[in-house]
């Protein structure tokens, strides 16, 4: 019974969060704190969530009540205007706009003699996303395994999470950041200075 | 006064460009990572929304053998003793089997199998409820379907280096894409999928990504533990401990049993569980898995599953010496807080807590984040085509992708269905052998929508005849879990083919006139 109530009170509240947000998101002069009732009322979903089941169970089960009734929120107010939407303008080859529009074109061509910097830059991009960034994540799982607080087995395991997790950040800072020479620098030498701290504790 | 009012202006104005200028950087590597890795990305995505049913389609594969949800302990025994004598006279030796692993009843599974591990590779035989193995191996589908996951069925450690790299471009492609669209959350709840094609793929590919973040990102997180670990504790060996594999990960892999060739008798189960402490007497206690390094000997070293409580993990692993004494738990439930964290990890990546609901929700959020990384290319190439500079090969080569990779494993499951071809090449075979032709054939469709249309049909007529073909072999007697799966795969193919004929014309109007 108790379990029941709990679901559907935990149901109940996360909609209703969610539908708040909506209301609030689909105003373009509404203040961002006018979310928090909205948020405060997908956060009190998880009392709900904590009598069906355990924290760690009624966590995760909260996020996945979280993410459905979200996509299910969406899917039932969907657009269903018949007549086209506009469609985001296509700036014509000369405008300021079409040059900046050609940054998230990776396969947009190169201009005349720009062609080989950009190679390079590619490539050295690559370089750093790939073995630098996984680089990274390694030296920094090593560092946090090897010389991190606490127990052995909790040290492995948190190097675990941080080695994937740092990978991914130095993946994205690598392909997001536009100033290449700062990334070309830092990364290897966060790398290094991560497996020197960890070589020197070594067992 | 003048000069610091002047800076700060100054300071106001720069802000907007700054950011545009990220925006602009993270949608371009967004992109650039998005078209390097999309399709491997896709694959993993797909196979693993599939596999986390892989239970329930596991029952629907073995619909022809009985099902029991629990069995006698002594069955228990009769199996596995059987097992490891085939494996033994196969192998030319008990030595020669590495390991013994059986695979329990419970009530998402109600079958008991026994595999076994040689240098030839390994060998699964059914057994039924009195421990009877089959005369024939079996190879489960579901099993391959899960190595496409895990490996892309690629040997030894290759298929986690793969897959873990895959998962870390998916995890950067999360992050740069919040950090690619500054209004993601703001607009969370816009689709507008009547629109221009283009449109309504970006809504598509940004509302399913914002409320499937946690999820995903947990995901990723978990699914990157596990495909790298072998890579990061080498790694730890190498920097920490002289490159000493064992000693690096020697927290995680429980206690030590010295290996010893003398013959001894597989330790019986009910003795071991026996030894394993109930925290919560009354509650069912089922064990998932029995399994076995190197069975047989003096040196065996057993790992018995137990379920506890009905938590995120549901219970923990116990090892027991060759005679069966036992040693210690893995620590999953009651271990140190890392231990706890690596369980609870695993429960959370496979779904194997909340029983079918759960299964249901990964499932929908697993399929959202293959929508996710499917639009994504196609909105490169919708954007290529709205701006005058179509790539119309790639456009039929991605819908051959999109489409190929559901239709491939398909194919591969009905091959479930001929006995002579239930074989893990034979299904490797079929799956990867399409997801390679069939965007190289898509080449052949005149265009892009074409192959889509082409390929839902082929998707939704060949999920309708795998239903078919499977209730006309097991009759309608099967199993009511199998049943449900073919109604569900009748219905999806039904939907498929719908799709092609009314969602497809109506989606296709609106962006023939969209400027």
């Amino acid at each position: 019974m108790t379990a029941t109530m709990g679901f559907l009170g935990g149901l109940a509240l996360t909609v209703l969060g969610i539908v708040l947000l909506r209301r609030v998101w689909a105003s373009a002069t509404a203040p961002r704190w006018h979310t928090l009732p909205g948020w405060g009322l997908i956060l009190a979903g998880f009392a709900g969530w904590l009598a069906v089941a355990d924290a760690d169970k009624a966590i995760a089960i909260g996020l996945l009540a979280f993410s459905l009734a979200g996509v299910a929120v969406l899917v039932a107010g969907r657009d269903r205007r018949r007549r086209p939407h506009r469609a985001p303008k296509t700036p014509s080859a000369k405008t300021p706009a079409a040059k900046s529009s050609k940054a998230h074109d990776p396969t947009a061509p190169a201009t005349g003699g720009r062609a080989w910097v950009t190679a390079l830059r590619g490539t050295a991009r690559v370089l750093l996303a790939g073995p630098l960034a996984a680089a990274i994540g390694l030296s920094l799982a090593a560092l946090v395994a090897v010389r991190g607080g606490g127990l052995e087995g909790d040290r492995l395991v948190a190097g675990g999470f941080v080695g994937p997790i740092a990978w991914g950040i130095a993946m994205t800072w690598a392909l997001t950041d536009a100033r290449l020479a700062r990334v070309g620098l830092l990364l290897p030498l966060t790398a290094g200075a991560a497996v020197a701290a960890a070589w020197l504790a070594r067992a | 006064m003048l000069k610091r009012f002047a800076a700060r202006v100054l300071a106001r104005r720069a802000q907007p460009l700054a950011k545009s200028g990220l925006v602009q950087s993270a949608l371009a590597g967004h992109s650039a990572l998005g078209l390097a890795l999309g399709a491997l990305i896709y694959i993993v995505c797909l196979s693993g929304a599939v596999a986390v049913f892989a239970d329930d389609l596991g029952r629907w594969e073995w619909a022809a053998t009985p099902e029991s949800a629990s069995v006698a302990p002594e069955a228990v025994d009769r199996a596995m003793a059987a097992g490891l004598a085939r494996a033994a006279e196969t192998a030319g030796g008990v030595d020669k089997v590495s390991v013994l692993y059986t695979l329990l009843p419970r009530p998402d599974w109600p079958h008991m199998a026994v595999r076994a591990y040689t240098a030839a590779g390994e060998v699964t035989w059914q057994a039924d409820a009195n421990g009877v193995l089959a005369d024939a191996p079996s190879d489960k589908w579901t099993d391959v379907i899960g190595d496409v996951h895990l490996g892309l069925t690629l040997p030894g450690l290759w298929g986690g280096l793969v897959v873990g790299t895959v998962g870390i471009a998916l995890m950067s492609l999360l992050f740069s894409g919040i950090l690619a669209h500054p209004r993601i959350f703001r607009d969370a709840f816009a689709l507008r999928l009547t629109g221009g094609r283009r449109l309504g793929l970006a809504d598509l590919h940004n509302r399913l990504s914002v409320w499937g973040l946690p999820f995903h990102l947990a995901l990723s997180i978990t699914g990157t533990l596990f495909a790298l670990a072998s890579l990061m504790v080498v790694a730890i060996a190498q920097v920490g401990y002289h490159g000493n594999l064992a000693r690096a990960s020697a927290p995680l892999r429980g206690p030590a049993v010295v290996a010893d060739a003398a013959t001894q008798p597989l330790p019986p189960i009910a003795l071991l569980q026996a030894q394993v402490a109930d925290p919560t007497p009354g509650a069912a206690r089922i064990s998932r898995f029995y399994y076995v390094e190197r069975p047989g000997t003096r040196g065996q070293r057993v790992l018995l599953d137990m379920t506890h409580r009905d938590g995120l993990t549901q219970g923990d692993r116990f090892y027991f010496d060759g005679e069966g004494k036992f040693l210690a738990p893995a620590g999953f439930l009651d271990g140190s807080v890392g231990l706890r964290i690596y369980g609870a990890s695993l429960a959370l990546h496979c779904a194997t807590f909340g029983g079918l609901a759960v299964r249901l929700a990964y499932g929908v959020l697993g399929l959202a984040l293959a929508i996710v990384s499917a639009t994504g290319f196609s909105i490169f190439l919708a954007r290529r085509r709205d701006r005058g500079r179509p790539l119309p090969g790639l456009e039929r080569a991605w819908a051959g992708v999109t489409w190929g990779v559901p239709v491939a494993m398909v194919l591969s499951a009905a091959c479930t269905l001929v006995p002579a071809w239930a074989r893990e090449p034979v299904y490797i075979g079929a799956f990867w052998l399409p997801v390679a032709a069939l965007p190289l054939l898509s080449l052949l469709v005149p265009s892009g929508a074409g192959v889509s249309r082409l390929l839902r049909r082929v998707l939704g007529g060949a999920l309708l005849l795998l239903a078919v073909a499977h209730l006309a072999r097991h009759g309608l007697g099967l199993p009511g879990a199998a049943l449900v799966v073919d109604l569900m795969l009748a219905g999806a193919g039904a939907g498929f083919i719908a799709s092609t004929g009314i969602i497809g014309r109506r989606a296709a109007a609106p962006a023939a006139v969209t400027p």
